[in-house]
């Protein structure tokens, strides 16, 4: 199309990197977060200090169990998630009929807890990939810019073959836009195996859904691979299950010495009715589904287990994809470096979308109207960076603020980090963007390097138990809270400084990384 | 940089670019679903191995149209490039389920 291939291939990599970088900002920053999702979800809910070990405690599967017995006998599933080293309590679930029921309880005095309505951390997962669509469209959408991404980011390495060299060339001191680009570079190279490794195993993990084919044409010659379950027969009398005392010993012999994450107990009151007990995963990198232990609830004896992971080479491999992509595996330490890594491919595609405008700025302030394209990207590059920033710190100012009694209280928090989100996008597009980017970061740094002061001031008695049970979230959290304010407020004064020293003209279109 | 601008004002360019942006995202599908179908049906592995390894290696034929959808020299060749492989691998897989080949 242009007159190299690598011409081609940089033209390429503008456009299918600008297109959805808004969208694919927030799948990035709502996916970097919920690495840490189970700790947002405690910060979120301080009502939950309790100690954390690293396994769980022997009376919390006992009490977990005993729970469910005594609040949901004629309940056919029961789930229990013990607790682990990311979270104190047991959450159990059970269904009751149609409806699903869930209690959180202290695993060591069987206790029911109830937290602030809060959808916590999961907020972030869910947005992540679902980013608050009707189903299945988020999904869809989430897809689309995983595909644009991994585009964007071979079309990039193409452009920039030498990026070796590149690497060690950051020169922050030059032109503005250069620095930019520099930042830009520095950030894909550095976790570039992470990128890619991040956006192809999206488009892996939705395969099924994303490209549906492979087992539709099987199916068209040979049978399909999920053979319908065959209708129950109804047996004369209905099976016993093993008492619930029985019950208990069979989990507590079988777990002796294993750590457990889950156990689940499926089907009570019919002959199927089965116990699986799920081992703590933490030692293989894949999502394998093979760590788990299956008895009968009618026998007590050891069932195969049904659900067969992936057992060929190409299987493993998507598995490995899967297990990559959630980091389930990770220890705190690695966990902490997929979360800087994702960080990291936020700010390169936040770097990337400001270069955008950065490029064409001279030219469009020659003309005595900039396009209309040119200053549309530039108001959403504003609201989809710092806007996003700000919706997130509101919903973590709602969750200490809004009181706790309300009714429909998760969705207010959501509706404030929607609110916020869109007031965002109305501010960057009445005021002067200059002027806009300049506000809104600094917003952004007061509304974060606030959250450690509202933390202590709304949430110290349990902030208090928490560190006093050696456990260093809140601290951490904060800590993490004030840096992000700090940046933002570092950010704005550079970009004050810098709009102090331009000529006027240039001032009204300026705009700073964030 | 000014001959880029110039370039840019010519409707011919505009079109296609709208015809190239066509065939790498809607001929660049049609392509990972077409070579999806195909190679589940012509790879030598069972079906669990055989339907995540057509799948990545769709994904990877996007890719592959995407690039030569923007890399080639006319907006026809683009369409060419996408189109013949997807008629093909969507006969070896009408033969495939229609029992005509093995």
């Amino acid at each position: 199309m242009k007159k190299t291939f690598r011409h081609s291939m940089a033209w390429l990599h503008t456009w299918s990197g600008l297109l959805l970088s808004w969208i694919l900002f927030a799948i990035l920053v709502t996916g970097t977060a919920t690495y840490f999702r189970h700790e947002i979800t405690r910060w979120m809910k301080p009502e939950l200090a309790i100690p954390i070990s690293k396994n769980a405690p022997a009376h919390a599967i006992q009490n977990s169990l005993m729970y469910l017995n005594d609040h949901a006998p004629s309940s056919e599933n029961w789930f229990i998630s013990l607790p682990g080293d990311r979270s104190g309590v047991s959450s159990l679930m059970w269904w009751n009929d149609e409806s699903t029921e869930t209690a959180l309880i202290d695993p060591s005095t069987r206790q029911e807890i109830k937290p602030r309505d809060t959808r916590g951390g999961e907020f972030f997962y869910r947005f992540h990939f679902q980013l608050q669509l009707p189903y299945p469209w988020g999904r869809y959408l989430a897809g689309v810019a995983a595909m644009f991404m991994f585009v964007a980011l071979i079309s990039g390495i193409i452009t920039h073959r030498q990026f070796f060299k590149e690497f060690f060339t950051f020169r922050p001191t030059r032109a503005w836009l250069r620095s930019c680009m520099d930042f830009h570079n520095v950030m894909a190279v550095l976790a570039l195996p992470f990128y890619l490794m991040i956006s192809f195993s999206a488009l892996v993990i939705f395969m099924h859904m994303y490209l549906p084919w492979g087992n539709m044409a099987l199916d068209k010659i040979s049978a399909p691979a999920v053979t319908e379950e065959s209708p129950m027969a109804t047996p004369a009398t209905p099976p016993q299950l093993l008492p619930f005392d029985q019950i208990l010993a069979l989990v507590e012999k079988e777990s002796a010495g294993l750590s457990l994450s889950r156990i689940v107990i499926r089907n009570r009151g019919t002959e199927k009715a089965d116990i699986s007990l799920f081992k703590n995963n933490s030692k293989g990198l894949s999502s394998s589904r093979s760590n788990q232990l299956r008895f009968s609830a009618i026998t007590g004896e050891k069932l195969p287990l049904e659900d067969l992971a992936a057992d060929g080479v190409v299987g493993k491999i998507s598995d490995v994809f899967y297990g990559l992509h959630l980091a389930h595996f990770a220890n705190p330490l690695t966990r902490t470096l997929f979360f800087i890594m994702g960080a990291m491919g936020a700010a390169m595609t936040g770097s990337g979308m400001v270069m955008w405008t950065q490029k064409r700025k001279a030219a469009q302030l020659k003309k005595k109207r900039p396009s209309f394209g040119y200053l549309i990207v530039d108001r959403l590059n504003l609201a989809s960076i710092t806007g996003l920033f700000i919706a997130i710190a509101v919903m973590f100012w709602a969750n200490r603020l809004l009181p706790t009694e309300i009714a429909m209280r998760e969705l207010l928090e959501v509706k404030g980090f929607l609110y916020a989100w869109g007031l965002s996008l109305l501010h960057a597009c009445c005021r002067p963007i200059g002027k806009a980017w300049l506000e809104q970061l600094w917003i952004a740094a007061i509304l974060y390097l606030g959250i450690p002061l509202l933390d202590i001031a709304t949430a110290w008695q349990w902030m208090k138990i928490s560190i006093s049970n050696g456990d260093g979230l809140f601290p951490l959290f904060d800590l993490v809270m004030a840096l992000t304010g700090a940046s933002f407020g570092w950010v704005a004064w550079k970009l004050a400084t810098r709009q102090s020293k331009a000529t006027p003209s240039v001032i009204s279109t300026k705009t700073q990384e964030a | 940089m000014t001959q880029k601008v110039n370039t840019q004002k010519q409707p011919n360019y505009r079109w296609g670019v709208a015809s190239r942006s066509l065939s790498a995202t809607l001929g660049g599908y049609a392509l990972a679903a077409s070579m999806t179908a195909c190679l589940t049906l012509v790879l030598p592995m069972s079906r669990q191995n055989a339907v995540p390894a057509a799948a990545m290696l769709g994904y990877v034929g996007f890719t592959a149209a995407v690039i030569w959808s923007f890399s080639c020299s006319s907006a026809w060749k683009a369409w060419g490039g996408v189109l013949i492989p997807t008629a093909c691998c969507l006969l070896v897989v009408w033969l495939k389920t229609g029992g005509l080949i093995k």
